[in-house]
């Protein structure tokens, strides 16, 4: 907070003697420990003015859901100002909270553009990450892609969606049950456990073509894909061997390995950005815990956590965190754990958590009424806001993945 | 002070200890499963599925890109936040036009997928197109402690009714049924639910069946006995079914 007020200080003596626009940037994430990112940030105070209708909603979702949050002018650090009469006009200003109209006169425009086209819902979007990036220097995440379960019980099938769950579009119509869709990394491609064959089987499915295999269907059980962010390998939990454990494999499936040859059953493996490295829930000395295995074999290590009974990992695409559910009795937290281990912070009630690109925002399940619903974290903030529900039969949403 | 850095060192030693020891090893008497189709992952393509009758859905590319703004967007600077700039086209950016997302065609009315050689995969086991009945051992359902897949021992003589029945009808074959609470996460529970399922295999060979008249599969928690969101319809959520299955007729 030090910091960011002698920032302040900084930016408006530059903005005073009528400097070039500023590139403003938020305070770095500092490494070191949970404390200094997860659940301790301030938002962001920024005014919006002379926007209307769904442009204004999608801006101030969008916003708030990374780490803004809308204030008086006189308040306010930034101002966002402008027009949507058919095109998006919008400027952004640091003011300082001085309204646009302090002793220094019109701050310095930060961005000045004009957004075409012909669906109001993407320009939104579109300018909501361009605020993002002048203000905090880190891509925005207001274009991203999701894809999920929908259904519960007998029947689901897997949709994708814009990441605040409009433009919703099935991608099975199996009528059969499935489970954790997972992108590969920069494609328009899916990986994801149906039961269509019988018991649980991963596909691959290319969304651009429609093309569809079976990648893994050996017996017992095939499920929870994940694949490297190169695109060349695959870990997953088959049960091939008597018991689940996480394997891996190159993307045609050759060179399978067995990484976890334990009795016990393992879930939800998770790649480090680099692809050294496989986090996943398994069990040490009978007790449920985060462990974590070389991707071309070796020891299993746990990685300490001090949750209670985590499960369903997803390392964060800087590297930097892992995100995972802890359960204590009915109950589930989202939980963040820097990636070497150490003492988690509990964030907010809800499981299945997945990373944004940004490393920063986390879609995650919460429960309510027997049914599930999608909901959006901002990690450094905790403002969280649920994805909408267009469509009856989206009663039930779950098992996000992030398109990154 | 001393005590929080007595707690570090604990958790240390703690880490330590969990890092030599690790996960349990395999024991001996873990059964490999039958794999359902010979050569388990076909090369690429083999099991393609017909694309030609789909229908493509517009949709941009996940991730930022260019193509949010759908087709014919433009983003361009403000000239002094009023005025829209002439043709030259500023720092307005190309737009790619959105690649289509084409869906898996539709089962129901249409014709069965396409394997490759004609041998459909079968997960369950070796027992694919069996009629299954769930009428006849519904009663030998056996229920698990949470979060536990051990056998109980209040559960043996059900396990016992279960091989009974196979020995007397050395035709059939049976499917054991994997199933969670509520209560767990859902990756979590599918693997669960499938540990559930093998220790309930592995019971039945330890009884003397053969391992190739059984089938596992794992539901995790969506089969629930019980839809109720309470202590009792968990406790019965928590199960092995074994369902019985009969060769079709030729």
């Amino acid at each position: 907070m030090k910091k960011l007020f002698y920032f302040a200080l900084i930016a408006a003596s530059l903005a005073a003697s009528g400097s070039l626009p500023l590139q403003a940037q938020e305070q770095p994430i500092e490494i070191g420990g949970t404390a200094s990112f997860s659940g301790t940030r301030k938002p962001i105070l920024i005014h919006l003015s002379g926007f209307t209708g769904e442009v204004a909603e999608v801006l101030k979702f969008d916003l708030y859901v990374m780490g803004f949050k809308e204030e008086t002018s006189e308040n306010a650090l930034y101002e966002l100002s402008g027009s949507n009469n058919g095109d998006v006009k919008a400027e952004l200003r640091f003011t300082r909270g001085g309204g646009g109209a302090g002793a220094a006169g019109r701050p310095a425009s930060l961005l000045a553009q004009i957004y075409t086209g012909p669906n109001a819902r993407a320009l939104a979007h579109r300018l909501a990450d361009d605020v993002v990036l002048k203000v905090t220097g880190i891509n925005g995440i207001a274009e991203t892609h999701i894809a999920y379960k929908s259904g519960s019980g007998r029947t689901s099938e897997i949709y994708i969606a814009d990441f605040d769950g409009h433009n919703a579009q099935e991608v099975t119509h199996d009528h059969s049950d499935v489970a954790a869709p997972c992108w590969v990394p920069g494609r328009m491609a899916l990986y994801y456990t149906s039961y269509k064959l019988g018991g649980p089987s991963i596909f691959y499915h290319n969304l651009s073509t429609g093309e569809r295999r079976n990648f893994a269907h050996y017996g017992g059980m095939n499920s929870a894909a994940a694949v490297s962010r190169d695109g060349r390998r695959v870990a997953m939990i088959l049960s091939k061997t008597g018991s689940p454990d996480v394997f891996v494999c190159d993307a045609d499936g050759s060179n399978l390995k067995d990484l976890t040859p334990t009795r016990e059953d393992e879930s939800s493996p998770c790649w480090s950005p680099d692809g050294q490295w496989i986090c996943f829930a398994g069990k040490v000395k009978e007790r449920r815990a985060l462990c974590k295995v070389s991707a071309n074999g070796g020891p299993i290590r746990p990685l300490e956590t001090a949750m209670g009974s985590p499960s369903e990992p997803d390392w964060s695409p800087d590297g930097k965190w892992i995100v995972f559910t802890s359960q204590h009795g009915g109950n589930f937290d989202i939980c963040v754990v820097p990636a070497a281990g150490g003492a988690a912070v509990a964030l907010v009630s809800g499981e299945d958590p997945s990373w944004a690109p940004n490393s920063r925002n986390v879609i995650f399940v919460k429960r309510s009424n027997g049914n599930r619903v999608l909901s959006l974290l901002d990690v450094p903030t905790k403002q969280v806001k649920d994805v909408t529900r267009l469509s009856g039969r989206e009663s039930s949403n779950s098992q996000p993945s992030w398109a990154r | 002070m001393k005590l929080t850095k007595f707690s570090n060192l604990f958790l240390l030693g703690a880490t330590l200890a969990m890092t030599v020891n690790g996960c349990k090893t395999k024991p001996p008497n873990v059964t490999y499963l039958p794999d359902p189709a010979k050569g388990p992952i076909k090369p690429p393509g083999a099991f393609q599925e017909d694309v030609k009758n789909t229908t493509p859905l517009p949709n941009p590319n996940p991730g930022r890109n260019p193509n949010g703004l759908g087709n014919g967007g433009t983003v361009q600077p403000l000239d002094n936040g009023s005025k829209i700039p002439g043709g030259d086209g500023g720092n307005s950016k190309p737009l790619v036009e959105s690649t289509p997302i084409v869906a898996a065609p539709p089962t129901t009315n249409a014709a069965p997928i396409e394997f490759g050689n004609g041998t459909a995969p079968n997960p369950l086991g070796t027992h694919d197109g069996w009629n299954a009945n769930s009428d006849i051992l519904k009663d030998q359902s056996i229920l698990f402690e949470f979060d536990k897949s051990a056998i109980q021992s209040s559960e043996q003589s059900k396990l016992a009714a279960v091989a009974d029945y196979l020995r007397s009808n050395p035709t059939v074959a049976v499917r054991v049924e994997g199933n969670c609470d509520e209560r767990g996460t859902s990756g979590y529970n599918l693997s669960l639910g499938e540990r559930r399922a093998l220790a309930g295999r592995e019971y039945l060979i330890k009884l003397g069946i053969d391992g190739a008249r059984i089938d596992n599969i794992t539901w995790g928690e969506t089969h629930p006995a019980d839809t109720g969101h309470n202590d009792a319809a968990w406790a019965k959520n928590r199960r092995d079914d074994f369902i019985i299955l009969t060769a079709p007729k030729p």
